[in-house]
């Protein structure tokens, strides 16, 4: 099956894997918003450093990261040429008969990749030391408190289960249908992109009928084994807030307050 | 007066989907009047459409009859509190295995049920080990679901039921859909469940599974058209085809060959039992 999955989990123990998903979720989340304050040099080299302190404490290989880095590749790249191009401020740093590049565009175009780089890194270290149930489990716990304004946190973090409990079940049976599809003739490897995507029609049709009957038999059998809803529910899973967790918010803390003294 | 009190009883009921726009004689069920003892080991079978797997679903109250009504102990289904009460003690094993699996580990599914029960963690655990233990599962307690076997999966099914320490258990088709070796798994854990005093209550359209219960119901046509028990079908397998349902073949033999003057006497379970009678039969003669 797909092992290459967008920021999939990677199960080994390091000290990040250990600690509790929501003060991961809480501090990984307020990096990035910090990621938007940084505006010089220092401050981002220090974030850099953060970031990859984060890397090597996840015991997790860098290639994987790199490999992370793939998905956002092109809207580096493009974002880069756009600030080359469109920027007109600043000094003059190289001039050709087709295009000038100007200071100002050299530094908008480093500033953003390093915040895609930045942004990437942190998500990434999120996804892959934290398993997707204890992810739902903290964003669950720490989307509890919205209850009081009647957000579903409970059937939230229900929902995300189920999909992420089918998303293996549904794969195989698209990999069941295309079979099918392709034993009864139908061709999904030749042709131009819009005749392929197309081609897809007669998989995703049966693939959503099937989706319904299975959500249908799942609400029956979920219904059957007693459950209505979050009201008294009790949990197997415990999340407990240990030393380590506090240690890494007082670390956030310290970057903080580091980074909005540095900045300009 | 009363003898022991029944377990399960249905009196009356009549069930249909959309009982407006239908003529009370092409209701789902119609006219149902039964009672089910505790321990008891019932196959209920029927042709495709009969109306069994609706009869499944009134027993826990997931559908609730149009008219009369589903007694379990002292609880009735058409009350909402009773509903409660009710599902806490009707277990339900469903036909699809991957349709009945919520949680993303073998162990977080079977606590699924208690979660929604309100069981306090520390009960949870050893009810959990328990569970997997009675349905071989020890040792997959991180497998996720997709990882197992047809067999496998529905055994988890079984486990996550079990937790919940029901009275009775419904297999709606639990076999149906599953490749020989997870059938017999399954069919193994009915027998053993049974054995240890569980009431088990088997859906199936497979003759050959009636066999192995103590008591055979018949539905179709909506109806309710026969309860006997199994040894005494034996001789009257007839009345199963008359509804349309395959006799097994050593039962099919057994009557045939009494038409031909030849009796063998004990119930004959599969064909190598068949063929050891008739050698017995032959050497006597």
């Amino acid at each position: 099956m797909n092992s290459v999955m967008i920021g999939q989990y990677i199960p080994i123990d390091s000290w990040l894997h250990r600690l509790d998903p929501r003060s991961k979720c809480i501090f990984v989340f307020c990096m990035l918003i910090l990621i938007f304050f940084a505006n010089n040099v220092e401050t981002y080299t220090l974030l850099l450093l953060v970031g990859l302190m984060g890397v090597a404490l996840s015991r997790i290989s860098v290639l994987l990261f790199l490999r992370s880095m793939k998905l956002i590749i092109w809207m580096i790249l493009f974002t880069t040429l756009f600030h080359l191009i469109f920027t007109q401020s600043g000094s003059i740093v190289l001039q050709t008969p087709i295009l000038t590049i100007y200071e100002e565009g050299v530094r908008q175009a480093a500033i953003i990749s390093v915040r895609f780089i930045l942004l990437m890194i942190f998500a990434s270290l999120l996804m892959f030391t934290t398993s997707p149930i204890d992810l739902t489990d903290g964003l669950e716990s720490l989307l509890s408190p919205l209850r009081r304004w009647r957000f579903p946190a409970h059937e939230f973090a229900m929902m995300m289960s189920i999909a992420l409990r089918f998303i293996p079940t549904l794969w195989a049976e698209t990999d069941k249908i295309i079979k099918a599809q392709k034993a009864r003739g139908a061709d999904f490897e030749s042709g131009n992109v819009y005749r392929r995507v197309k081609a897809y029609i007669p998989v995703l049709i049966p693939l959503m009928i099937s989706s319904f009957r299975r959500a249908e038999d799942l609400a029956t059998a979920m219904e059957a084994r007693g459950y209505a809803g979050g009201v008294g529910r009790t949990k197997l899973r415990v999340l407990s807030i240990r030393r380590a967790d506090i240690l890494l918010l007082v670390c956030f803390a310290i970057v903080a307050t580091a980074l909005f003294w540095m900045r300009k | 007066m009363k003898h022991i009190k029944s377990l399960i009883e249905l009196s009356g009921v009549w069930f249909d989907y959309h009982p407006d726009r239908q003529m009370k004689e092409q209701w789902a069920l119609q006219d149902i009047n039964l009672t089910i003892q505790s321990g008891e080991y019932v196959v209920v079978m029927g042709p495709n459409g009969s109306g069994k797997s609706t009869f499944a679903r009134l027993l826990n109250g997931l559908l609730i009859p149009t008219e009369g009504e589903v007694r379990v102990g002292d609880f009735s289904t058409s009350n909402g509190l009773g509903r409660f009460h009710i599902r806490r003690k009707v277990g339900m094993v469903f036909q699809n295995p991957d349709n009945q699996i919520v949680a993303t580990t073998v162990r977080d599914d079977v606590a699924f049920g208690l979660e929604n029960l309100g069981i306090p963690r520390e009960e949870m655990i050893p009810r959990i080990e328990r569970a997997l233990e009675v349905v071989g599962l020890v040792g997959f307690e991180n497998r996720e679901p997709a990882h197992l076997s047809g067999g496998q999966k529905q055994r988890l099914a079984i486990a996550g039921v079990l937790a919940m320490n029901p009275e009775i258990i419904v297999f709606d088709e639990s076999t149906s859909m599953l490749d020989p070796q997870g059938r017999e798994e399954v069919r193994e854990l009915m027998k053993e469940l049974h054995q240890q005093g569980q009431t088990v209550i088997h859906i199936t359209h497979s003759a050959q599974e009636a066999f192995l219960a103590e008591r055979v119901i018949v539905i179709a046509h909506h109806r309710l058209q026969l309860d006997y028990p199994s040894r005494d079908l034996y001789n009257q397998s007839n009345l199963l085809e008359q509804w349309g349902l395959e006799v097994p073949l050593p039962i099919r033999v057994r009557a045939l060959l009494k038409n031909q003057g030849v009796e063998l006497n004990e119930p004959i379970g599969n064909s190598d039992e068949m063929v050891a009678q008739i050698w017995r039969y032959l050497s006597k003669t």
